[in-house]
């Protein structure tokens, strides 16, 4: 296994998918905090040129990070069944258990490298551009990402598990925004009704990081950061176990 | 046992009501170069496919270099190097890092392998070009690399001359004839070029609907399809007393059709001489080459029938 990460990780950073993507995610952060600078400059008046608003910004956007883990796992391997790369590794003795292994430890490294660039060029710029604005720092960012990280990773190993299944991306895009997105809501949906299906509905990411009906934010309190992980945590496992179920007989 | 490195026992594979594999027991030895015949969709590419692992069987069991348990067998595949269907490479990367992407897969720790490997199926000056930019002869060539790499000891080849212009498919048959006697290396490959594969394989599997028909070694097909002169004579009889006595290290059969086949090197004109010689009519001389795909054709007729 340790060699095919090897040679996956010579592949991530001989191509340039992975440079591209970094490059636009930096573009938007920059974009978003020159902007901000931007109308400041022009409008007076103009009360969001701070770091508080750019830190808010980023954490009225939680599922930002399971998103960003789908986007980064396509980047790496939309189009690897079609190209029949898999196959060479499977022809070459490598099992689907550790290639999928590898895939995961991969795409994991590579996505929190990208995060980590990103939110570094993000930080960066608003310090740099904007005004400075203690109310709310970076570091309630840095908590905010550290509780939805097993979200992030739960995310990840289901669109792994989406980009394997069909050699359409965009059937396995569907197939992630069905788990990750549509079936909270529509569990929430009925929960109005039902109270089994709200109970459910609370324990899914896609529901209880939305904030815009939140009263309390899930990263402050003891509450929210436990059911942040058990979710999480429940997710990683399920996923996981699908990935492992569904891909260890795949044909080719 | 010991000699056979690849074998399937009674292997199957049924997709949906379609057995693209029906109880197919193949034995490939060390050293063969066994070619596989069939028509499309007679199974040859899913046995290739069942041999490296692309598929599973339904039924039966695959063994390679004497793997005896689903982990020898990854272990064995390790030492396999194959090419089934279209060439596995990333696209947007150049060839030479596609051969370095797979030199560190297999874990080879020498880098100069890759330009070793380049050179040797002849693909040193694309080193630099992108694998979407490669002719379909040139992907061939890629898809050989990559199976090349790591020296294995078995060579799986899906059709390897498909797309090669014709002294492509000269330079092609060469290298697998020098990897065959000069590294050892044992090949299994399908190819619908009969007459190709007719100059490069030792042994031949001919599959029909998912079924191993027959499988037969080059000396017995040579000997099968030894070549024959047949003549009409006046006198079949008198003809064949003649060969008896003057030419008695001559093979002939006396056909029904009151014809003489002579299974002789020795030129035509020279029989028809002796016949002449002895006041014997010959009214017809035909010469008849049987090739492998006359012999397939055959089969095929035969299975039909």
């Amino acid at each position: 296994m340790l060699n095919y990460i090897r040679s996956e990780f010579y592949r991530v950073f001989h191509s340039k998918g992975i440079y591209v993507t970094l490059a636009l995610l930096a573009a938007c952060a920059i974009l978003i905090n020159a902007l901000l600078a931007c109308f400041g400059a022009v409008s007076p008046d103009f009360a969001y040129d701070n770091t508080s608003f750019a830190m808010q910004f980023l954490l009225q956007l939680p599922l930002l990070y399971p998103f960003a883990a789908l986007l980064i796992v396509y980047v790496l391997y939309e189009g690897a069944g079609k190209n029949g790369n898999l196959k060479n590794a499977v022809a070459f003795g490598v099992s689907r258990e550790k290639l999928l292994a590898g895939q995961f430890v991969v795409s994991t490294i590579v996505s929190l490298a990208a995060m980590v660039v990103t939110l570094g060029v993000y930080f960066a710029c608003a310090y740099a551009l904007l005004d400075f604005d203690a109310t709310i720092a970076g570091t309630e960012v840095i908590r905010q990402v550290l509780c939805v990280l097993p979200t992030a990773i739960a995310s990840l190993i289901l669109a792994l598990l989406c980009v394997n299944m069909t050699d359409r991306g965009f059937v396995g895009i569907l197939v992630w925004l069905l788990v990750m997105i549509l079936i909270p809501e529509i569990f929430r949906y009925v929960g109005y009704r039902v109270d089994a299906f709200a109970r459910i509905a609370d324990w899914m990411p896609g529901h209880f990081m939305d904030l815009q009906n939140a009263t309390e934010l899930f990263w402050q309190t003891s509450a929210g950061v436990g059911k942040c992980m058990i979710a999480g945590g429940a997710g990683i496992a399920v996923f996981g176990l699908s990935c492992w179920l569904v891909l260890r007989r795949k044909e080719m | 046992m010991t000699d056979c490195v690849i074998e399937t026992q009674n292997a199957c594979k049924r997709y949906g009501k379609l057995r693209a594999l029906d109880q197919v027991s193949i034995r490939v030895r060390r050293g063969e170069i066994y070619g596989l015949i069939g028509d499309n969709g007679a199974g040859k590419t899913t046995l290739l496919k069942a041999l490296v692992g692309h598929i599973w069987c339904d039924e039966g069991t695959v063994h390679l270099l004497g793997s005896q348990s689903a982990h020898e067998l990854n272990a064995a595949r390790r030492q396999v190097g194959a090419m089934i269907e279209r060439v596995g490479c990333f696209p947007s990367l150049t060839v030479e890092k596609n051969i370095e992407y797979c030199r560190m897969l297999k874990g080879i720790p020498d880098k100069r392998k890759v330009g070793e490997i380049l050179e040797l199926v002849g693909l040193s000056d694309k080193a630099k070009a992108k694998c979407k930019s490669l002719s379909m002869g040139m992907q061939q060539r890629l898809g050989l690399a990559i199976a090349l790499i790591g020296e294995p000891q078995i060579l799986i080849l899906d059709e390897p001359i498909n797309g090669l212009d014709p002294s492509g498919i000269h330079e092609m048959r060469e290298l697998l004839r020098s990897l065959n006697t000069q590294k050892n290396i044992t090949i299994l490959l399908s190819s619908h070029i009969l007459s190709e594969l007719q100059q490069t394989a030792t042994t031949f599997g001919f599959l029909a609907k998912g079924k191993l028909v027959e499988e037969i070694g080059i000396r017995e097909l040579t000997e099968k399809c030894a070549d024959y002169l047949e003549i009409a004579l006046s006198d079949v009889a008198a003809f064949a007393a003649v060969l008896d006595k003057e030419r008695p290290q001559t093979r002939y059969l006396v056909t029904p059709d009151n014809k003489i086949r002579l299974y002789d090197a020795a030129p035509a004109y020279e029989y028809s001489k002796l016949a002449a010689e002895h006041g014997i009519l010959v009214s017809e001389l035909e010469h008849h080459a049987c090739s492998l795909e006359d012999y397939y054709m055959n089969l095929k007729e035969g299975h039909h029938a």
